[in-house]
């Protein structure tokens, strides 16, 4: 575990970098010793600026990490178990049926009764995209299965998040599925941090339980299981462990997509492409994408903020389309 | 001692019986060539050997004790499982790779003790993969692949290696080397259990033999028992052409036989 | 004499023509329409009205309507209760709209109200419309009644307002809710540089420069949306600490109707409390 240790410090330090960089941007222009200020000795926060820095700025960027850090970890957990370079909870419809759950159960009025059902139902839409999946491509699909089902799952969870939002008597509906379609940090509250916190933490810990059994199925199923790996047990750590983190994000951000696409593939080759050690390193990566992505936006924006998912989309796609194109060829 | 014995195993994939009323018995020293036509159930039987694939009936003990109530643990530091194919789907550095099988033995916070370096580099050096161990895995040709996927299985001391045609498309160098360690092994004590394709390796590097045909167990013994001109033609339809090299007797298949009627 | 004779029989044909064009099957597709309607015509001759109506979190007359029938905006529904006049408002269903003056029925077009001054001419030609201009003139003098009755000097200190909506939005100078605050004797606080009726405001703008009354429309939605959520952001909670909150519930004034006159009164006493503090 020594090893490496340098990447870890490395990505550690851009992302305190940006996470500090964060509390600058924003709508409001604060000289650097204002903000300074709020942070180290915040008063009774009173002023604009202490509102702005701990209502406003902080809690975004601490989701920022936060669910940058489980999509990543996500990402990469999927790819070491599905073994597909192009697993990720966005293209294989996870994000998007967590998306759907959450909508369910915040329109239903059951979030505003109990706050903890908003990621419960996030979860529970996500382990349902899971069980779909399997169901439609096995437990060990090739690339083109994998995302034929991913893109069935996608649509399904999409349309019906669509529609249940269409079927709310909310006037506001058509604006915010697009925010639980494209995801969005903006307006962002502490409240929000404590409701994801409390399944991601859960699901970092399950993924990262399973990640010698990760690495160990690099060999196959079958070298695997001889070297003492419960096969069906890492699956089940796994999968809950991405359906918890991702749920939770999804459930207070909506849905971000390609974060766990584009941070593994890019981390993998310094990673010696171990499994096991991918995953703190997308965890770090992650959190770094959506952070720098974050101040983008903010930076971005000249009337109603840009939905983040589209940056992440813009960055995504073609990176995607980079992927097959080159696994393609690898295939022939 | 007997290290492992497989009686009265019956295997079925929906309705195919795969395997019915096979069995094997391994040795301490043994190298035991487990053969017979395509098809014949020689990776299934080998599986159920490894408690990979639990069979309909039938018992599988490892030195007397039922290898399926053993402690998931404690069987995989006594028996390796080398799959055919040699598959690894990330290119992994050849050292890490190796030491992947040493997890048996590891602790679960996963520090390596010296034992266990050194266990690597027995590993290594017994499979003359050593002079790779930097490199990615994808780089290296076949044969050398299946000298890093044989280290990784030694990686964990096994008493028992099963291997799974781990010398199918090899040049001829590389299938001599393989199957040298494997006698190497077993010199030291150890036993393996490998299926083959190649007559003529079978007969030069296993002391034991158990032909597999349609899922039964044919005949098992030695190399000059069981390949005997008749079953050659009997189950494989061909003719060999035998004769010793430095004291040693050789089978090489030599052509289609006329099947005798059956 | 001939002159008289035919002075008399123009009025009698007028007569009859202002009466026989009273209407008496009337059908509004339209929130705002609806509650002048309401005000300015017989409950029974009012065949329809939009589904708004009874939404009481953006309707006043929301407990009244019970048992009228309720419309979705669409000509489908409108045409089997052969209503001969429809109300609609300019923005409103306009496809629906466009039909149903093809299928010859009278549409007439409600424009939206951008000051107290449109809610006057708004119910005087209604008023002509439904046949009650009477009616008309006594809602429109009971209104100004109220409003005179809030008037303060020009010379008495005006705070600065905002009313924050659900998503962010803020009402600016060109809306009907300018108007209200300027006669409860406010100013509207500048946003940005707008000078349309509405435009978005970020959170962190408006903390940072924020007026001295803050409007916020905390009835709860019924049903939960992201927009409202943003209301009941901490970051106006801590605001609050600093500034005057008041609630005013959206629909007093979302549409421009005599009930606005309670707006006015409630905005002049939060100024008169201000004015206290000061």
């Amino acid at each position: 575990m020594t090893r490496g240790w340098k990447l870890t410090a490395l990505l550690s330090l851009v992302l305190a970098t940006l996470a500090v960089l964060s509390l600058f941007a924003g709508r409001v222009a604060f000289p650097p010793g204002e903000i300074a200020r709020a942070v180290f000795a915040p008063g009774d926060i009173a002023e604009a600026v202490d509102i702005i820095v701990w209502d406003l700025r902080m809690p975004r960027t601490l989701l920022a990490i936060l669910v940058g850090a489980s999509l990543g970890l996500a990402g990469a957990a999927l790819q070491g178990l599905l073994r597909n370079p192009l697993a990720e909870p966005g293209v294989i419809g996870v994000s998007t049926s967590a998306a759907f759950g959450a909508v369910v159960v915040f329109y239903s009025g059951l979030a505003g009764a109990f706050p903890i059902a908003l990621p419960l139902g996030g979860m529970t839409g996500a382990l349902g995209a899971v069980a779909l999946l399997i169901l439609l491509a096995g437990r060990n699909p090739g690339v083109l299965t994998l995302i034929l089902a991913g893109v069935a799952v996608n649509s399904l969870g999409g349309a019906l998040t669509a529609l249940a939002l269409n079927l709310s008597p909310n006037p506001y509906a058509a604006a915010e599925v697009v925010f639980w379609l494209m995801g969005s940090l903006a307006d962002r509250s502490f409240e929000h941090v404590r409701l994801a916190i409390v399944f991601m933490v859960p699901g970092w810990l399950l993924i990262f339980s399973a990640r010698r059994a990760l690495d160990a199925l690099s060999l196959g199923d079958d070298a695997a299981a001889s070297l003492g790996f419960d096969l069906r047990a890492t699956r089940w750590l796994t999968v809950g462990g991405v359906a918890l983190a991702v749920g939770a994000s999804v459930s207070v951000c909506g849905t971000i997509a390609f974060v766990g696409l584009v941070v593994p593939h890019v981390l993998r080759p310094l990673v010696g492409f171990e499994p096991s050690r991918l995953l703190p390193a997308s965890a770090l990566g992650g959190a770094i994408l959506l952070v720098v992505t974050d101040i983008a936006v903010r930076l971005l924006s000249v009337g109603i903020e840009l939905k983040i998912g589209v940056l992440t989309a813009l960055i995504g796609a073609p990176f995607f389309f980079a992927l097959l194109v080159k696994l393609r060829r690898v295939m022939r | 001692m007997i290290r492992l014995k497989a009686q009265h195993v019956d295997v079925k994939f929906g309705s195919r019986a795969a395997l019915k009323n096979a069995g094997l018995s391994v040795q301490a020293g043994d190298v035991v060539g487990l053969i017979g036509p395509n098809g014949a159930g020689k990776t299934t039987l080998l599986r159920v050997c490894a408690n990979l694939l639990k069979p309909r009936s039938g018992e599988v003990l490892f030195e007397d004790q039922p290898l399926a109530d053993m402690n998931a643990r404690t069987r995989a530091r006594a028996v390796a499982f080398l799959p055919s194919g040699a598959p690894c789907h990330w290119p992994l550095e050849v050292y890490r790779l190796v030491a992947l099988g040493r997890h048996p033995h590891l602790s679960p916070w996963e520090n390596r003790s010296p034992a266990d370096l050194a266990a690597i580099e027995d590993a290594l050096e017994l499979a003359d993969a050593g002079k790779f161990r930097g490199r990615a895995v994808d780089e290296l040709s076949d044969g050398e692949r299946a000298r890093v996927m044989l280290a990784r299985a030694l990686a964990g001391q096994p008493r028992l290696l099963l291997a799974d045609e781990p010398v199918a498309g090899l040049d001829p160098l590389h299938q001599l080397k393989v199957m040298e360690v494997m006698a190497a092994l077993a010199r030291k004590g150890d036993s393996v259990v490998v299926t083959l394709h190649d007559l003529a390796l079978a007969a030069r590097f296993c002391n034991r033999i158990v032909l597999l045909d349609e899922g039964h167990v044919k005949a098992e013994g030695t190399p000059a028992d069981v390949l005997s001109a008749e079953r050659l033609a009997s189950v494989f339809g061909i003719s060999a052409v035998r004769g010793d090299h430095e004291g040693l007797p050789y089978i090489l298949p030599w052509s289609a036989a006329e099947r005798p009627p059956r | 004499m001939l002159r008289l004779v035919y002075i008399a029989l123009v009025l009698a044909v007028a007569a009859n023509v202002a009466a026989a064009e009273t209407p008496r099957r009337i059908a509004s597709m339209n929130l705002c329409a609806d509650q002048l309607v309401w005000r300015l015509a017989e409950r029974r001759h009012i065949v329809s009205l939009s589904h708004l109506a009874a939404d009481d979190e953006v309707s006043l007359i929301a407990d009244e309507v019970e048992g009228i029938h309720l419309n979705h905006g669409s000509a489908e529904e409108i045409v089997p209760l052969k209503p001969d006049l429809v109300v609609a408002g300019r923005y409103s269903a306009r496809a629906a709209v466009s039909l149903l003056r093809k299928l010859g029925y009278r549409v007439v077009q409600l424009e939206l109200a951008r000051s107290v001054a449109d809610i006057r001419r708004q119910i005087v030609r209604l008023g002509e419309v439904l046949g009650s201009p009477d009616r008309a003139r006594r809602i429109i003098a009971r209104m100004d009644r109220r409003i005179e009755a809030t008037r303060v000097p020009s010379s008495a200190p005006r705070p600065t307002a905002i009313n924050y909506q659900p998503n962010g939005f803020a009402a600016g100078p060109g809306s009907l809710i300018a108007d209200v605050l300027r006669h409860a004797g406010f100013d509207l606080a500048r946003i940005g540089g707008s000078t349309g009726a509405y435009a978005h405001l970020p959170l962190e703008v408006l903390i940072d420069d924020p007026p001295d009354v803050l409007i916020v429309d905390q009835s709860y939605a019924q049903n939960p949306t992201l927009a409202h959520s943003l209301l009941a952001h901490p970051a106006l909670d801590h605001l609050a600490n600093r500034i005057r909150r008041v609630a005013v519930p959206n629909r007093v004034w979302i549409c421009g109707n005599p009930g606005t006159a309670r707006a006015i009164e409630q905005l002049a006493e939060v100024r008169e409390q201000w004015a206290g503090e000061q």
